[in-house]
Protein backbone atom coordinates (compact mmCIF):
# COMPACT_ATOMS: atom_id res chain seq x y z
CA UNK A 1 0.00 0.00 0.00
CA UNK A 2 1.26 3.45 -0.86
CA UNK A 3 1.66 5.66 2.13
CA UNK A 4 1.25 9.34 1.46
CA UNK A 5 2.84 11.69 3.94
CA UNK A 6 1.02 14.96 3.81
CA UNK A 7 2.99 18.14 4.33
CA UNK A 8 2.29 20.92 6.78
CA UNK A 9 0.89 24.10 5.33
CA UNK A 10 0.67 27.46 7.06
CA UNK A 11 -3.00 28.32 7.51
CA UNK A 12 -4.80 31.10 9.29
CA UNK A 13 -7.53 29.91 11.67
CA UNK A 14 -10.16 31.49 9.44
CA UNK A 15 -8.78 29.71 6.37
CA UNK A 16 -8.81 26.42 8.25
CA UNK A 17 -12.45 27.01 9.17
CA UNK A 18 -13.35 27.50 5.52
CA UNK A 19 -11.40 24.38 4.52
CA UNK A 20 -13.30 22.41 7.16
CA UNK A 21 -16.64 23.79 6.00
CA UNK A 22 -15.94 22.89 2.38
CA UNK A 23 -14.79 19.40 3.34
CA UNK A 24 -18.03 18.95 5.27
CA UNK A 25 -19.97 19.87 2.14
CA UNK A 26 -20.95 23.48 2.92
CA UNK A 27 -22.80 24.80 -0.11
CA UNK A 28 -24.15 28.15 1.06
CA UNK A 29 -22.74 31.07 3.04
CA UNK A 30 -24.56 34.28 3.93
CA UNK A 31 -22.99 36.87 6.15
CA UNK A 32 -22.21 40.45 6.98
CA UNK A 33 -18.60 41.50 7.58
CA UNK A 34 -17.46 42.17 11.14
CA UNK A 35 -14.09 42.21 12.87
CA UNK A 36 -12.66 39.71 13.84
CA UNK A 37 -14.75 37.31 11.72
CA UNK A 38 -14.42 39.03 8.31
CA UNK A 39 -11.56 36.82 7.13
CA UNK A 40 -13.83 33.76 7.16
CA UNK A 41 -16.24 35.60 4.88
CA UNK A 42 -13.45 36.86 2.62
CA UNK A 43 -12.01 33.40 2.11
CA UNK A 44 -15.50 31.95 1.64
CA UNK A 45 -16.31 34.55 -1.03
CA UNK A 46 -13.26 33.34 -2.93
CA UNK A 47 -13.43 29.59 -2.34
CA UNK A 48 -17.14 28.71 -2.13
CA UNK A 49 -18.07 29.60 -5.74
CA UNK A 50 -15.10 27.51 -6.96
CA UNK A 51 -16.64 24.55 -5.14
CA UNK A 52 -19.98 25.19 -6.84
CA UNK A 53 -21.57 26.83 -3.80
CA UNK A 54 -23.34 30.13 -3.31
CA UNK A 55 -22.01 33.11 -1.36
CA UNK A 56 -24.16 36.12 -0.47
CA UNK A 57 -23.26 39.24 1.45
CA UNK A 58 -26.51 40.23 3.14
CA UNK A 59 -27.72 43.60 4.40
CA UNK A 60 -27.14 42.62 8.03
CA UNK A 61 -26.87 39.67 10.38
CA UNK A 62 -30.63 39.24 10.75
CA UNK A 63 -30.90 38.75 7.00
CA UNK A 64 -27.80 36.52 6.99
CA UNK A 65 -29.32 34.10 9.45
CA UNK A 66 -32.63 34.15 7.54
CA UNK A 67 -30.85 33.33 4.28
CA UNK A 68 -28.90 30.51 5.95
CA UNK A 69 -32.13 28.95 7.22
CA UNK A 70 -33.81 29.28 3.82
CA UNK A 71 -30.88 27.70 1.98
CA UNK A 72 -30.76 24.83 4.44
CA UNK A 73 -34.49 24.16 4.01
CA UNK A 74 -33.79 24.01 0.29
CA UNK A 75 -31.24 21.27 0.94
CA UNK A 76 -27.89 23.07 1.12
CA UNK A 77 -25.52 22.73 4.05
CA UNK A 78 -25.34 26.34 5.17
CA UNK A 79 -23.29 28.54 7.44
CA UNK A 80 -22.53 32.06 8.56
CA UNK A 81 -19.75 33.68 10.57
CA UNK A 82 -19.93 36.70 12.81
CA UNK A 83 -18.77 38.25 16.07
CA UNK A 84 -20.56 39.29 19.28
CA UNK A 85 -22.65 42.22 18.00
CA UNK A 86 -23.75 40.28 14.91
CA UNK A 87 -24.33 37.15 16.97
CA UNK A 88 -26.77 39.18 19.09
CA UNK A 89 -28.71 40.13 15.96
CA UNK A 90 -28.88 36.50 14.85
CA UNK A 91 -30.41 35.22 18.06
CA UNK A 92 -34.07 35.46 17.05
CA UNK A 93 -33.52 33.46 13.87
CA UNK A 94 -31.28 30.96 15.69
CA UNK A 95 -34.28 30.26 17.91
CA UNK A 96 -36.40 29.83 14.78
CA UNK A 97 -33.87 27.30 13.41
CA UNK A 98 -33.92 25.38 16.69
CA UNK A 99 -37.73 25.28 16.74
CA UNK A 100 -38.11 24.38 13.06
CA UNK A 101 -35.13 21.98 13.24
CA UNK A 102 -33.12 23.47 10.42
CA UNK A 103 -29.45 22.37 10.38
CA UNK A 104 -26.92 25.21 10.08
CA UNK A 105 -23.54 26.29 11.43
CA UNK A 106 -22.84 29.66 13.06
CA UNK A 107 -19.23 30.61 13.74
CA UNK A 108 -18.88 33.29 16.41
CA UNK A 109 -15.38 34.75 16.57
CA UNK A 110 -15.59 36.27 20.03
CA UNK A 111 -14.40 39.80 20.78
CA UNK A 112 -14.62 41.79 23.99
CA UNK A 113 -18.12 43.07 24.75
CA UNK A 114 -20.68 44.18 25.68
CA UNK A 115 -21.81 46.15 22.62
CA UNK A 116 -18.97 47.11 20.22
CA UNK A 117 -16.44 46.52 23.02
CA UNK A 118 -12.91 45.86 21.80
CA UNK A 119 -13.32 44.75 18.17
CA UNK A 120 -9.80 43.44 17.64
CA UNK A 121 -9.17 41.86 21.01
CA UNK A 122 -9.78 38.35 22.33
CA UNK A 123 -12.53 37.30 24.72
CA UNK A 124 -14.58 34.28 25.68
CA UNK A 125 -17.53 36.41 26.67
CA UNK A 126 -20.16 34.81 24.41
CA UNK A 127 -20.29 31.39 26.08
CA UNK A 128 -23.56 32.16 27.83
CA UNK A 129 -24.92 34.06 24.83
CA UNK A 130 -24.42 30.90 22.80
CA UNK A 131 -26.36 29.00 25.45
CA UNK A 132 -29.16 31.42 26.29
CA UNK A 133 -29.00 34.12 23.61
CA UNK A 134 -32.32 33.17 22.11
CA UNK A 135 -35.41 33.07 24.27
CA UNK A 136 -37.27 30.08 25.62
CA UNK A 137 -36.07 26.70 26.82
CA UNK A 138 -33.99 25.13 24.10
CA UNK A 139 -30.99 22.86 23.61
CA UNK A 140 -27.70 24.26 22.31
CA UNK A 141 -24.64 22.69 20.76
CA UNK A 142 -21.47 24.79 20.88
CA UNK A 143 -17.88 23.73 20.14
CA UNK A 144 -14.65 25.54 21.09
CA UNK A 145 -11.43 25.02 19.08
CA UNK A 146 -8.06 25.88 20.63
CA UNK A 147 -5.80 25.71 17.58
CA UNK A 148 -5.89 26.26 13.84
CA UNK A 149 -5.98 22.50 13.29
CA UNK A 150 -8.87 22.09 15.74
CA UNK A 151 -10.77 24.93 14.09
CA UNK A 152 -10.75 22.90 10.87
CA UNK A 153 -11.67 19.67 12.61
CA UNK A 154 -14.46 21.15 14.76
CA UNK A 155 -15.99 23.03 11.83
CA UNK A 156 -16.40 19.67 10.08
CA UNK A 157 -17.89 18.25 13.29
CA UNK A 158 -20.21 21.27 13.63
CA UNK A 159 -21.73 20.42 10.24
CA UNK A 160 -21.96 16.75 11.16
CA UNK A 161 -23.72 17.40 14.45
CA UNK A 162 -26.04 19.93 12.88
CA UNK A 163 -27.07 17.46 10.17
CA UNK A 164 -27.31 14.56 12.61
CA UNK A 165 -29.53 16.39 15.10
CA UNK A 166 -31.20 18.91 12.76
CA UNK A 167 -30.22 21.85 14.92
CA UNK A 168 -28.02 24.94 14.66
CA UNK A 169 -24.46 24.32 15.88
CA UNK A 170 -22.32 27.18 17.12
CA UNK A 171 -18.53 27.28 16.86
CA UNK A 172 -17.27 29.62 19.57
CA UNK A 173 -13.78 30.65 18.68
CA UNK A 174 -11.35 33.07 20.29
CA UNK A 175 -10.13 35.97 18.15
CA UNK A 176 -6.55 34.68 18.50
CA UNK A 177 -7.42 31.25 17.14
CA UNK A 178 -9.22 32.77 14.14
CA UNK A 179 -6.38 35.16 13.34
CA UNK A 180 -3.24 33.18 14.10
CA UNK A 181 -1.45 31.01 11.60
CA UNK A 182 -0.04 27.58 12.35
CA UNK A 183 1.33 24.69 10.39
CA UNK A 184 -1.52 22.28 9.70
CA UNK A 185 -1.58 18.91 8.03
CA UNK A 186 -4.80 19.18 6.07
CA UNK A 187 -6.60 15.83 6.15
CA UNK A 188 -7.45 14.14 2.87
CA UNK A 189 -11.11 14.15 1.88
CA UNK A 190 -11.39 10.43 2.44
CA UNK A 191 -10.00 10.70 5.97
CA UNK A 192 -12.93 12.80 7.12
CA UNK A 193 -16.30 11.39 7.99
CA UNK A 194 -19.11 13.54 6.64
CA UNK A 195 -22.71 13.08 7.80
CA UNK A 196 -25.84 13.95 5.83
CA UNK A 197 -29.35 14.69 7.08
CA UNK A 198 -31.64 11.67 6.95
CA UNK A 199 -34.12 11.54 4.08
CA UNK A 200 -37.72 10.29 4.08
CA UNK A 201 -38.18 6.75 2.80
CA UNK A 202 -41.93 7.18 2.26
CA UNK A 203 -43.72 8.88 -0.64
CA UNK A 204 -44.63 12.59 -0.16
CA UNK A 205 -48.26 11.92 0.76
CA UNK A 206 -47.19 9.71 3.69
CA UNK A 207 -44.51 12.07 4.96
CA UNK A 208 -44.96 13.33 8.55
CA UNK A 209 -42.55 16.27 8.77
CA UNK A 210 -42.25 16.48 12.55
CA UNK A 211 -42.90 12.88 13.55
CA UNK A 212 -40.36 11.04 15.68
CA UNK A 213 -38.85 8.08 13.83
CA UNK A 214 -37.38 6.81 17.13
CA UNK A 215 -34.18 8.81 17.04
CA UNK A 216 -35.92 12.08 17.90
CA UNK A 217 -34.76 13.48 14.55
CA UNK A 218 -37.35 13.54 11.72
CA UNK A 219 -36.08 12.97 8.17
CA UNK A 220 -35.70 16.21 6.19
CA UNK A 221 -36.32 16.42 2.45
CA UNK A 222 -35.29 19.53 0.55
CA UNK A 223 -37.92 22.05 -0.49
CA UNK A 224 -38.89 21.46 -4.09
CA UNK A 225 -38.52 17.71 -4.00
CA UNK A 226 -42.26 17.23 -3.72
CA UNK A 227 -42.52 16.89 0.03
CA UNK A 228 -44.80 19.84 0.92
CA UNK A 229 -44.89 20.81 4.55
CA UNK A 230 -45.44 23.82 6.77
CA UNK A 231 -42.56 25.45 8.66
CA UNK A 232 -43.39 27.67 11.62
CA UNK A 233 -41.72 28.97 14.75
CA UNK A 234 -44.99 28.49 16.58
CA UNK A 235 -45.42 25.30 18.54
CA UNK A 236 -46.51 22.81 15.90
CA UNK A 237 -48.00 19.35 15.63
CA UNK A 238 -46.30 16.50 13.81
CA UNK A 239 -47.68 17.82 10.50
CA UNK A 240 -46.00 21.18 11.12
CA UNK A 241 -49.18 23.17 11.75
CA UNK A 242 -49.55 25.56 14.71
CA UNK A 243 -51.04 24.06 17.82
CA UNK A 244 -51.87 25.14 21.36
CA UNK A 245 -52.62 21.64 22.59
CA UNK A 246 -50.57 21.08 25.71
CA UNK A 247 -49.67 17.48 24.86
CA UNK A 248 -48.39 18.51 21.43
CA UNK A 249 -46.42 21.49 22.74
CA UNK A 250 -44.89 19.41 25.51
CA UNK A 251 -43.90 16.53 23.27
CA UNK A 252 -42.35 18.88 20.68
CA UNK A 253 -40.17 20.74 23.16
CA UNK A 254 -39.10 17.64 25.05
CA UNK A 255 -38.19 15.95 21.77
CA UNK A 256 -36.00 18.95 20.85
CA UNK A 257 -34.04 18.34 24.06
CA UNK A 258 -34.14 14.55 24.01
CA UNK A 259 -32.76 14.15 20.49
CA UNK A 260 -29.48 15.62 21.80
CA UNK A 261 -29.47 14.68 25.49
CA UNK A 262 -29.89 10.96 24.70
CA UNK A 263 -26.44 11.17 23.07
CA UNK A 264 -24.65 13.20 25.78
CA UNK A 265 -22.11 10.40 26.27
CA UNK A 266 -21.14 10.80 22.59
CA UNK A 267 -20.46 14.50 23.08
CA UNK A 268 -17.73 14.31 25.75
CA UNK A 269 -14.91 15.61 23.55
CA UNK A 270 -11.81 16.47 25.49
CA UNK A 271 -8.04 16.25 25.63
CA UNK A 272 -6.54 15.48 29.00
CA UNK A 273 -2.96 15.88 30.17
CA UNK A 274 -1.40 14.51 33.40
CA UNK A 275 -4.81 14.01 35.02
CA UNK A 276 -4.20 10.52 36.51
CA UNK A 277 -2.79 11.62 39.87
CA UNK A 278 -3.60 15.33 39.73
CA UNK A 279 -4.55 17.07 42.96
CA UNK A 280 -5.42 20.19 41.01
CA UNK A 281 -7.00 19.97 37.58
CA UNK A 282 -7.18 22.93 35.24
CA UNK A 283 -10.37 22.99 33.17
CA UNK A 284 -9.92 25.22 30.14
CA UNK A 285 -11.12 25.67 26.57
CA UNK A 286 -10.20 27.63 23.48
CA UNK A 287 -6.97 29.58 23.43
CA UNK A 288 -6.71 29.65 27.22
CA UNK A 289 -6.14 25.88 27.14
CA UNK A 290 -3.01 26.62 25.07
CA UNK A 291 -1.71 28.82 27.90
CA UNK A 292 -2.67 26.22 30.50
CA UNK A 293 -0.65 23.38 28.92
CA UNK A 294 2.85 24.90 29.29
CA UNK A 295 1.86 26.09 32.78
CA UNK A 296 0.86 22.55 33.78
CA UNK A 297 4.03 21.08 32.22
CA UNK A 298 6.21 23.54 34.12
CA UNK A 299 4.33 22.90 37.35
CA UNK A 300 4.90 19.15 36.88
CA UNK A 301 8.62 19.82 36.45
CA UNK A 302 8.48 21.61 39.80
CA UNK A 303 6.88 18.54 41.35
CA UNK A 304 3.32 19.84 41.61
CA UNK A 305 0.59 17.29 40.97
CA UNK A 306 -1.50 19.18 38.45
CA UNK A 307 -3.33 18.21 35.28
CA UNK A 308 -5.34 19.75 32.47
CA UNK A 309 -8.66 18.92 30.88
CA UNK A 310 -9.37 20.78 27.67
CA UNK A 311 -13.06 20.93 26.78
CA UNK A 312 -13.90 20.92 23.07
CA UNK A 313 -17.67 20.90 23.58
CA UNK A 314 -19.05 23.75 25.69
CA UNK A 315 -22.77 23.03 25.16
CA UNK A 316 -24.34 20.74 26.09
CA UNK A 317 -22.07 21.12 29.11
CA UNK A 318 -19.83 18.07 29.51
CA UNK A 319 -21.08 17.29 33.00
CA UNK A 320 -20.10 13.60 32.79
CA UNK A 321 -16.47 14.49 32.16
CA UNK A 322 -16.39 17.35 34.63
CA UNK A 323 -18.02 15.26 37.38
CA UNK A 324 -15.22 12.70 37.02
CA UNK A 325 -12.63 15.46 37.30
CA UNK A 326 -14.34 16.91 40.37
CA UNK A 327 -14.47 13.50 42.03
CA UNK A 328 -10.74 12.90 41.55
CA UNK A 329 -9.25 16.33 42.22
CA UNK A 330 -8.98 18.33 45.42
CA UNK A 331 -9.24 21.63 43.58
CA UNK A 332 -10.03 22.74 40.06
CA UNK A 333 -8.80 25.90 38.38
CA UNK A 334 -10.93 27.43 35.61
CA UNK A 335 -9.13 30.23 33.72
CA UNK A 336 -11.36 32.12 31.28
CA UNK A 337 -11.39 35.33 29.25
CA UNK A 338 -14.65 36.39 30.86
CA UNK A 339 -16.03 37.09 34.29
CA UNK A 340 -16.74 33.38 34.92
CA UNK A 341 -19.08 31.66 32.49
CA UNK A 342 -17.91 28.04 32.27
CA UNK A 343 -16.71 28.18 35.89
CA UNK A 344 -20.35 28.86 36.76
CA UNK A 345 -21.28 25.54 35.14
CA UNK A 346 -18.39 23.78 36.86
CA UNK A 347 -19.63 25.09 40.21
CA UNK A 348 -23.17 23.96 39.38
CA UNK A 349 -22.00 20.42 38.66
CA UNK A 350 -19.55 20.48 41.59
CA UNK A 351 -22.16 20.59 44.37
CA UNK A 352 -19.51 21.32 46.98
CA UNK A 353 -17.22 18.38 46.11
CA UNK A 354 -14.04 20.42 45.70
CA UNK A 355 -12.74 23.95 45.68
CA UNK A 356 -13.27 25.82 42.40
CA UNK A 357 -10.71 28.58 41.76
CA UNK A 358 -10.97 30.92 38.77
CA UNK A 359 -8.77 33.30 36.79
CA UNK A 360 -10.83 35.85 34.90
CA UNK A 361 -9.85 38.58 32.46
CA UNK A 362 -12.00 41.01 30.51
CA UNK A 363 -9.40 43.63 29.54
CA UNK A 364 -8.69 42.35 26.04
CA UNK A 365 -5.36 40.76 26.99
CA UNK A 366 -4.65 37.06 27.18
CA UNK A 367 -4.19 34.88 30.24
CA UNK A 368 -0.51 33.88 30.12
CA UNK A 369 1.08 30.56 31.11
CA UNK A 370 2.92 32.45 33.86
CA UNK A 371 -0.31 33.66 35.45
CA UNK A 372 -1.76 30.15 35.46
CA UNK A 373 1.46 28.70 36.89
CA UNK A 374 1.51 31.33 39.64
CA UNK A 375 -2.04 30.47 40.69
CA UNK A 376 -1.27 26.75 40.59
CA UNK A 377 1.69 27.31 42.91
CA UNK A 378 -0.43 29.39 45.27
CA UNK A 379 -3.29 26.92 45.57
CA UNK A 380 -1.31 23.65 45.49
CA UNK A 381 -1.92 21.77 48.73
CA UNK B 1 25.35 33.50 0.43
CA UNK B 2 24.65 30.00 -0.91
CA UNK B 3 26.25 28.23 2.02
CA UNK B 4 24.37 29.99 4.76
CA UNK B 5 22.10 27.04 5.63
CA UNK B 6 23.96 26.67 8.86
CA UNK B 7 20.94 27.02 11.11
CA UNK B 8 20.86 24.36 13.75
CA UNK B 9 17.94 21.95 13.82
CA UNK B 10 17.67 22.34 17.53
CA UNK B 11 14.46 21.95 19.47
CA UNK B 12 14.57 25.23 21.30
CA UNK B 13 11.98 27.89 20.78
CA UNK B 14 12.89 31.12 19.02
CA UNK B 15 10.53 34.05 19.52
CA UNK B 16 10.39 37.00 17.15
CA UNK B 17 8.21 40.08 17.26
CA UNK B 18 7.88 42.50 14.36
CA UNK B 19 6.50 45.81 15.52
CA UNK B 20 5.66 48.92 13.59
CA UNK B 21 2.70 50.97 12.53
CA UNK B 22 -0.23 49.78 10.45
CA UNK B 23 0.66 49.74 6.74
CA UNK B 24 4.35 48.94 7.19
CA UNK B 25 3.70 45.30 6.34
CA UNK B 26 4.66 43.76 9.67
CA UNK B 27 1.94 41.12 9.48
CA UNK B 28 2.88 40.06 5.94
CA UNK B 29 6.54 39.83 6.99
CA UNK B 30 5.51 37.58 9.88
CA UNK B 31 3.45 35.33 7.61
CA UNK B 32 6.34 34.96 5.14
CA UNK B 33 8.74 34.17 7.98
CA UNK B 34 6.44 31.51 9.45
CA UNK B 35 5.76 29.92 6.09
CA UNK B 36 9.49 29.79 5.28
CA UNK B 37 10.19 28.10 8.61
CA UNK B 38 7.59 25.44 7.81
CA UNK B 39 9.29 24.86 4.45
CA UNK B 40 12.50 24.32 6.43
CA UNK B 41 10.71 21.57 8.34
CA UNK B 42 10.22 23.48 11.56
CA UNK B 43 7.08 24.23 13.53
CA UNK B 44 5.87 27.79 13.32
CA UNK B 45 3.05 29.93 14.66
CA UNK B 46 2.30 33.47 13.58
CA UNK B 47 -0.09 35.77 15.37
CA UNK B 48 -0.84 39.45 15.36
CA UNK B 49 -2.42 42.27 17.23
CA UNK B 50 -3.55 45.60 15.94
CA UNK B 51 -5.96 48.41 16.65
CA UNK B 52 -9.29 49.07 14.93
CA UNK B 53 -7.75 51.50 12.41
CA UNK B 54 -6.77 50.33 8.90
CA UNK B 55 -3.65 52.51 8.65
CA UNK B 56 -1.46 53.87 11.45
CA UNK B 57 -1.80 52.65 15.00
CA UNK B 58 0.37 49.94 16.45
CA UNK B 59 0.77 46.79 14.45
CA UNK B 60 2.50 43.78 15.91
CA UNK B 61 3.20 40.41 14.36
CA UNK B 62 4.72 37.54 16.31
CA UNK B 63 6.41 34.44 15.01
CA UNK B 64 7.33 31.49 17.20
CA UNK B 65 9.72 28.96 15.67
CA UNK B 66 10.48 25.60 17.19
CA UNK B 67 11.73 22.13 16.39
CA UNK B 68 8.82 20.73 18.39
CA UNK B 69 5.09 21.24 18.40
CA UNK B 70 4.27 24.63 19.86
CA UNK B 71 2.10 24.52 22.99
CA UNK B 72 1.69 28.25 23.45
CA UNK B 73 1.86 30.16 20.16
CA UNK B 74 2.49 33.62 21.62
CA UNK B 75 5.79 35.16 22.70
CA UNK B 76 6.74 34.96 26.36
CA UNK B 77 10.33 36.21 26.18
CA UNK B 78 11.48 37.59 22.88
CA UNK B 79 14.75 36.46 21.31
CA UNK B 80 14.47 39.08 18.60
CA UNK B 81 12.52 42.31 18.31
CA UNK B 82 12.29 44.21 15.05
CA UNK B 83 10.97 47.74 15.59
CA UNK B 84 10.24 50.13 12.76
CA UNK B 85 8.86 53.04 14.77
CA UNK B 86 10.07 54.70 17.95
CA UNK B 87 6.82 53.87 19.71
CA UNK B 88 6.98 50.22 18.63
CA UNK B 89 10.49 50.04 20.03
CA UNK B 90 9.66 51.66 23.36
CA UNK B 91 6.52 49.60 23.90
CA UNK B 92 8.03 46.22 23.13
CA UNK B 93 11.50 46.40 24.68
CA UNK B 94 10.28 45.15 28.08
CA UNK B 95 9.30 41.80 26.51
CA UNK B 96 12.84 40.96 25.36
CA UNK B 97 14.83 38.33 27.20
CA UNK B 98 18.02 39.61 28.82
CA UNK B 99 20.29 38.49 25.99
CA UNK B 100 17.72 39.37 23.31
CA UNK B 101 18.50 41.45 20.22
CA UNK B 102 16.71 44.56 18.95
CA UNK B 103 16.81 45.35 15.25
CA UNK B 104 15.66 48.86 14.38
CA UNK B 105 15.46 51.17 11.41
CA UNK B 106 18.25 53.70 11.81
CA UNK B 107 16.10 56.64 10.60
CA UNK B 108 12.79 55.84 12.25
CA UNK B 109 14.12 54.75 15.62
CA UNK B 110 16.60 57.14 17.19
CA UNK B 111 16.68 55.99 20.78
CA UNK B 112 17.05 52.40 21.94
CA UNK B 113 17.40 51.77 25.64
CA UNK B 114 18.87 48.31 25.21
CA UNK B 115 22.28 46.65 25.13
CA UNK B 116 22.29 44.49 22.01
CA UNK B 117 21.09 46.63 19.12
CA UNK B 118 21.42 46.39 15.36
CA UNK B 119 20.44 49.64 13.72
CA UNK B 120 20.09 49.30 9.96
CA UNK B 121 18.79 51.68 7.26
CA UNK B 122 15.82 49.59 6.11
CA UNK B 123 13.82 52.57 4.85
CA UNK B 124 16.78 53.90 2.87
CA UNK B 125 17.42 50.45 1.42
CA UNK B 126 13.77 50.20 0.33
CA UNK B 127 13.82 53.66 -1.21
CA UNK B 128 17.14 52.80 -2.87
CA UNK B 129 15.57 49.92 -4.79
CA UNK B 130 12.70 52.18 -5.81
CA UNK B 131 10.05 50.44 -3.71
CA UNK B 132 9.45 52.23 -0.41
CA UNK B 133 7.06 49.54 0.73
CA UNK B 134 9.85 46.94 0.67
CA UNK B 135 10.88 48.11 4.15
CA UNK B 136 9.33 44.97 5.66
CA UNK B 137 11.24 42.66 3.32
CA UNK B 138 14.46 44.53 4.12
CA UNK B 139 13.77 43.82 7.79
CA UNK B 140 13.27 40.14 6.92
CA UNK B 141 16.69 40.12 5.27
CA UNK B 142 18.25 41.20 8.56
CA UNK B 143 16.36 38.50 10.44
CA UNK B 144 17.98 35.80 8.26
CA UNK B 145 21.34 37.01 9.45
CA UNK B 146 20.47 37.08 13.16
CA UNK B 147 17.98 34.23 13.58
CA UNK B 148 19.39 30.70 13.52
CA UNK B 149 16.10 29.06 12.56
CA UNK B 150 15.32 30.30 9.08
CA UNK B 151 17.09 30.06 5.74
CA UNK B 152 17.44 32.64 2.99
CA UNK B 153 16.39 30.21 0.28
CA UNK B 154 13.06 29.34 1.91
CA UNK B 155 12.29 32.98 2.61
CA UNK B 156 13.03 33.97 -0.96
CA UNK B 157 10.89 31.07 -2.12
CA UNK B 158 7.90 32.18 -0.03
CA UNK B 159 8.38 35.83 -1.06
CA UNK B 160 8.01 34.62 -4.63
CA UNK B 161 4.66 33.09 -3.73
CA UNK B 162 3.28 35.84 -1.52
CA UNK B 163 4.41 39.06 -3.23
CA UNK B 164 3.01 40.52 -6.47
CA UNK B 165 5.35 39.38 -9.26
CA UNK B 166 5.93 42.93 -10.51
CA UNK B 167 7.31 43.92 -7.11
CA UNK B 168 9.30 40.76 -6.39
CA UNK B 169 12.64 41.80 -7.88
CA UNK B 170 12.78 45.09 -5.96
CA UNK B 171 11.74 43.38 -2.76
CA UNK B 172 14.39 40.68 -3.16
CA UNK B 173 17.02 43.37 -3.77
CA UNK B 174 16.04 45.17 -0.57
CA UNK B 175 15.99 41.82 1.25
CA UNK B 176 19.50 40.83 0.10
CA UNK B 177 20.91 44.30 0.65
CA UNK B 178 19.75 44.29 4.27
CA UNK B 179 20.95 40.73 4.72
CA UNK B 180 24.43 41.76 3.55
CA UNK B 181 24.55 44.77 5.85
CA UNK B 182 23.33 42.68 8.78
CA UNK B 183 25.98 40.02 8.09
CA UNK B 184 28.66 42.70 8.17
CA UNK B 185 27.27 44.09 11.38
CA UNK B 186 26.93 40.74 13.11
CA UNK B 187 30.62 40.47 13.92
CA UNK B 188 30.72 43.98 15.34
CA UNK B 189 27.50 43.83 17.38
CA UNK B 190 29.55 44.22 20.52
CA UNK B 191 30.93 47.58 19.44
CA UNK B 192 27.49 48.72 18.34
CA UNK B 193 26.37 47.86 21.82
CA UNK B 194 29.07 50.04 23.38
CA UNK B 195 28.40 52.91 21.03
CA UNK B 196 24.68 52.88 21.78
CA UNK B 197 25.39 52.78 25.46
CA UNK B 198 27.72 55.72 25.33
CA UNK B 199 25.19 57.69 23.29
CA UNK B 200 22.60 57.13 25.98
Amino acid sequence: MRKVTRKQVLLQGSEACVKGALMAGCHFFAGYPITPASEIMEVMARELPKAGGVFIQMEDEIGSMGAVIGASLAGAKSMTATSGPGFSLMQENIGFAIMTEVPCVIVDVMRVGPSQGLPTQPSQGDVMQARWGTHGDHPTIALAPSSVHEFLELTVQAFNLSERYRTPVIVLVDEVVAHMREGVIVPAKGDIEVEERSQPTVPPEWYIPYGDPGTGVPPMPAFGEGYRYHVTGLCHDVQGYPTTRKDEAESLISRLFWKISKDLHRLQWLDSFYTEDALITVIAYGFVARAALPAVKEAREKGLKVGLVKLKVLWPFMSQTVTKVLEKSQKVLVPELNIGQISREVKRVNQGRCEVVTINKVDGTLITPREILKTLEEIHP
Amino acid sequence: MKNRRNFSQNDSKYEIRLAGSGGQGMILAGIILAEAAILDGRHAAQSQSYGPEARGGNSVSEVILSGREIDYPRALELDLLVALTQEACDRNLPDLKTEGLVVVDSDLVQRVLWGKVASLPFRQIAQGVGEGRAINMAALGAIVSFCPSVSRSSLANVMGKRLPSAKLAANLMAFDEALKLADNLRGSLKSVENKEESEI
